[in-house]
């Protein structure tokens, strides 16, 4: 198996959790902890600044690079941890519930965030959510997994047009795909 | 009310002057507030009390340097290996357990009259809550932070000093600070012993000796000064360095 020509071992991965406050580190600035993957690469700090101010810029990240996490809002801390695990420029990102502790309007905004995101590099997401109308929303292809121990119980391709709109979400394409993959999961629901 | 915090010190010294002035305790056990402040003075004049002051703060702060240099290291170790911290946890447990003092003649015997067994007595008293202390933060340690910082590629001296150590730093600045009282402790009570030329501990045992109340009660109130001056300038420095302590 070989993750962007490497071996699992050695493979580029970016990882995001859902627990922001947990997952970025504290005693560091927003820099630092976007930087951390370079860092311990043995990037010098020169190099580190330019790419992170790139990456930021790239993803239009406005968040003053200085402060610390707590100092932030639950979004902006959500972001950085974006950004963090882009830093290294990943072969995969793995999203794991990404938005689940983020208030409504935020998660929303978040959304768009990531399609952006996505559409400025080259990198295979795989993201984890328990809210299929987000996943279907996001994604080119769609799993859903059965209850513990997870099993494949269905693959959907997404071919909704890119860049998506918030709109899409109530065309009659989209409600095809939900109500397809949501009969399949009311079904196991219910087994 | 902005003077509220004068209200218990006032009390006090109110009290310490009926009972001085009233001649309720012997003016031979209990000096008076103006008596003190004379003898307070008096010290400070002729520098005795400075030199005292110095002698006991250096000492002092080897002693917690020591116990920082031996303890952060090996709690980091202790923390990070549960196999060791079995190991180790009857010889740690009973270590700190003993009173410290109770170790002051060995230290005598080994290291002499001199700063060095005052400072190792510190030293190694010291050490052991920093390593239980240092121990406790690495234990408590995020595990999603360690599991992200793995996913980067970090090597485990990367998740050692990157992570796990800052990670701990809040735990370590507790420890610390206890430190650092009890090195004052231990510093004071070793230099009331023989064989010592300086400081407070000195001075108090010898105004004890020689009946002079007034100037045991001004170095007993210095001491005091002296400790709350390091542990308000320990929990300034680490306010600043632990900066995201519970936040």
């Amino acid at each position: 198996m070989e993750v962007g020509g490497r071996s699992p071992r050695d493979a580029r991965v970016g990882l995001v959790v859902q627990q922001y406050s947990a997952s970025l580190f504290p005693w560091r600035t927003a820099f630092d902890n976007v930087a951390f993957p370079l860092e311990i690469r043995g990037i010098p700090r020169r190099e580190r600044l330019q790419r992170v101010t790139e990456l930021l810029d790239l993803l239009r990240i406005k968040v003053p690079i200085h402060s610390y996490p707590y100092q932030l809002s639950g979004g902006q801390q959500q972001l950085l941890s974006i950004a963090r695990s882009l830093s290294h420029r990943p072969d995969v990102l793995v999203l794991d519930e990404p938005f689940a502790s983020l208030d409504y309007q935020t998660r929303i905004g978040m959304r768009m965030e990531l399609t952006e995101i996505w559409a400025a590099m080259p990198l295979t997401v795989v993201l984890v959510s328990h809210e299929i109308d987000e996943a279907l929303f996001l994604a080119d292809r769609f799993v859903l997994l059965s209850k513990r121990p997870a099993r494949i119980l269905l693959t959907q391709r997404v071919d909704l047009a890119r860049p998506r709109q918030q709109s899409q979400l109530h065309s009659p394409a989209f409600s095809q795909l939900r109500n397809a993959v949501l009969a399949r999961f009311l079904q196991e629901v219910a087994a | 009310m902005r003077f509220r915090f004068l209200v218990g010190p006032s009390a006090i010294l109110a009290l310490w002057a009926l009972l001085a002035y009233t001649h309720t305790v012997s003016p031979l056990l209990l000096a008076s507030p103006h008596e003190v402040l004379v003898a307070l003075a008096k010290l400070l004049g002729s520098g005795a009390l400075a030199s005292a002051l110095l002698a006991t703060t250096s000492r002092t702060l080897a002693g917690f340097a020591v116990s920082a240099v031996i303890g952060i290291p090996v709690g980091l170790v202790v923390g990070s290996s549960s196999a060791i911290r079995e190991e180790l946890r009857l010889v740690i447990d009973f270590c700190r357990s003993l009173p410290p003092t109770a170790l002051l003649p060995l230290f005598l015997f080994f290291f002499g009259v001199g700063d060095l067994a005052k400072i190792l007595l510190s030293g190694f008293s010291c050490a052991l809550i920093i390593v239980l202390g240092t121990s406790e933060g690495v234990i408590g340690c995020n595990q999603m932070r360690l599991k992200l910082a793995t996913a980067f590629g970090a090597s485990r001296w990367a998740l050692l000093f990157r992570v796990i150590f800052p990670e701990s730093l809040p735990s370590i600045a507790v420890a610390l600070r206890t430190c650092l009282s009890l090195s004052l402790i231990l510093v004071v009570v070793a230099e009331m012993y023989v064989g010592t030329g300086s400081g407070l501990g000195r001075m108090i045992a010898d105004s004890h000796l020689m009946h002079r109340t007034s100037e045991m009660y001004a170095t007993i109130a210095a001491a005091g000064l002296l400790g709350y001056a390091l542990n308000w300038g320990l929990r300034a420095v680490a306010v600043r360095v632990v900066h995201w302590s519970g936040k």
